[in-house]
């Protein structure tokens, strides 16, 4: 059995929920070091799938190389290609390696009502995403990585583009334009977990929805029941779960308050990334949830992976491992990706000890 | 699976039992894998349900409840933990579901 094979069976099991032969390391780089230091040159494709092997990934999420690894960058081209936007418009500023948009066409609710995205051209982000996961997929598989489809959520989009202020107000001051924004964006993403399902890209797929801050939610649990998980359960899971393609719900925050309703009444299938800086602990998450769901991630990448020493991953690392690996349900990795401030010693520290340390009670004397 | 009597049963190779570990007894037997010295175990598993790899699969009131042991290797500390949920393999699944329970202590 090849790389890719063992890793696409060591991930299969763990969605299962039972115990692969060691935990299956999950990441994403975002980091021009690593990418440089471990990747080489040349395609960008290439070189992001050969970085992230020789960190020792087994699973990843990481589609954005065609615009030279800026994930904001191809969003927004995204949106001008697919959504009709103006893209002289909108400008980014990238800074240490983060970027954000610098430049709308609005400042207020009248000017957002007159610069709504149009619903988007299924035909044309369609053939996009099946070309770019193609060439990514098979990339990927040469290095023996697993792909996972990954789109950001609805909400997360729609307050993206409006900027999260001016969304806010809308919630109470113009509600028409909330409800359209989240009918093209969940448009957008049904379109999106609809081509995952059908090409059969892979096992899972990832929803990043960012709706919590460090200390709790960004938006009311009552809202977000009635205005957003209806449409992430209807248009994103429901084309998934018909093929058996796993769900994985991602939002960085305090999510205490709202897991029961998703592991519950969504039935989500795993959950990411349960961060430790914002008060998320892992003992806790798997006590409660470990028989029903899968749980990816944990590895602080707020404090622990920029400013720690090796020594320290190394020992959270095996900790983590302590706690959240018996029973299987568990990939470990950074709390959200290998971002710029994260020294290769720190991500390899991480990656290769879970390698050793990762190792499950084996049931014969050869496997 | 339905058979040519209209009987239906379950493909047992592609299904596997899970049980919760109870008790874990250290044989003090070491068998080397990879330069490392594993510990062979038995370990005394409560059959609870079928992995989520079947989700309909419902474990019959026979076999709920019921004690099987499976033999693992264990290096780290993390091994030995009780209480978790552990897969059966589809050798020891397919033992437990045609009624004989693998080295089960109560049969």
């Amino acid at each position: 059995m090849g790389r890719y094979e063992e890793n696409y069976k060591r991930f299969e099991t763990t969605l299962n929920l039972e115990e692969p032969d060691r935990v299956p390391r999950w990441d994403l780089i975002n980091n021009e070091e690593i990418w440089r230091q471990l990747g080489g040159t040349g395609n960008p494709l290439e070189v992001c799938a050969r970085a992230q092997r020789a960190v020792g990934i087994d699973v990843s999420r990481f589609r954005w190389w065609f615009t030279g690894f800026d994930w904001y960058k191809s969003k927004l081209q995204e949106f001008i290609r697919f959504l009709g936007l103006n893209g002289e418009e909108w400008a980014l500023k990238t800074k240490g390696g983060t970027s954000w948009i610098s430049k709308r066409p609005f400042t207020d609710l009248d000017g957002l009502e007159d610069h709504l995205p149009q619903y988007p051209d299924e035909d044309a982000w369609a053939q996009w995403l099946i070309t770019l996961y193609g060439k990514t997929r098979e990339a990927y598989k040469r290095e023996g990585i697993v792909l996972v489809g990954n789109e950001e959520g609805p909400l997360t989009h729609a307050y993206m583009y409006a900027n999260t202020d001016l969304f806010a107000m809308a919630i109470y001051m113009a509600p028409k334009i909330v409800d359209y924004l989240l009918d093209v964006f969940e448009k957008y993403a049904y379109i999106h977990a609809k081509i995952w399902a059908e090409h059969d890209f892979g096992p899972a797929f990832f929803l990043g929805e960012d709706i919590a801050f460090g200390s709790g939610l960004m938006f009311s649990g009552e809202w977000m029941k009635k205005h957003l998980f209806p449409r992430i359960k209807r248009s994103i899971m429901a084309p998934l779960k018909k093929k058996g393609i796993k769900f994985i719900f991602h939002s960085d925050g305090n999510m205490y308050p709202i897991l029961d309703y998703l592991v519950d009444e969504m039935r989500i299938d795993a959950f990411n990334p349960i961060e430790p800086a914002a008060g998320m602990d892992i003992g806790v998450v798997k006590e409660k949830y470990g028989d029903k769901i899968t749980l990816i991630g944990n590895i602080d990448c707020s404090h622990l992976l920029p400013t720690g020493t090796p020594e320290e991953v190394i020992a959270v690392t095996k900790k983590t491992i302590d706690i959240a690996a018996p029973g299987g349900g568990f990939l470990i990795g950074s709390s959200s990706e290998l971002h710029d401030s994260v020294p290769i010693e720190n991500a390899l520290a991480l990656h290769q000890t879970a390698e050793k340390y990762g190792r499950y009670p084996k049931s014969s004397k050869t496997r | 699976m339905t058979s040519q009597s209209g009987e239906k049963h379950m493909n047992i190779a592609a299904v596997r039992l899970k049980g919760k570990v109870l008790e874990i007894e250290r044989t003090g037997e070491f068998t080397e894998i990879d330069g490392e010295r594993w510990e062979k175990c038995i370990f005394l598993l409560e059959l609870t349900s079928f992995s989520k790899r079947t989700p309909d699969k419902k474990l019959s009131y026979a076999l709920k409840g019921k004690k099987t042991k499976s033999v693992r290797y264990c290096l780290y500390d993390w091994h030995y933990k009780l209480g978790v949920e552990k897969t059966l393999t589809p050798d020891e699944t397919e033992t437990a579901l045609r009624g004989t329970p693998v080295n089960n202590p109560t049969a």
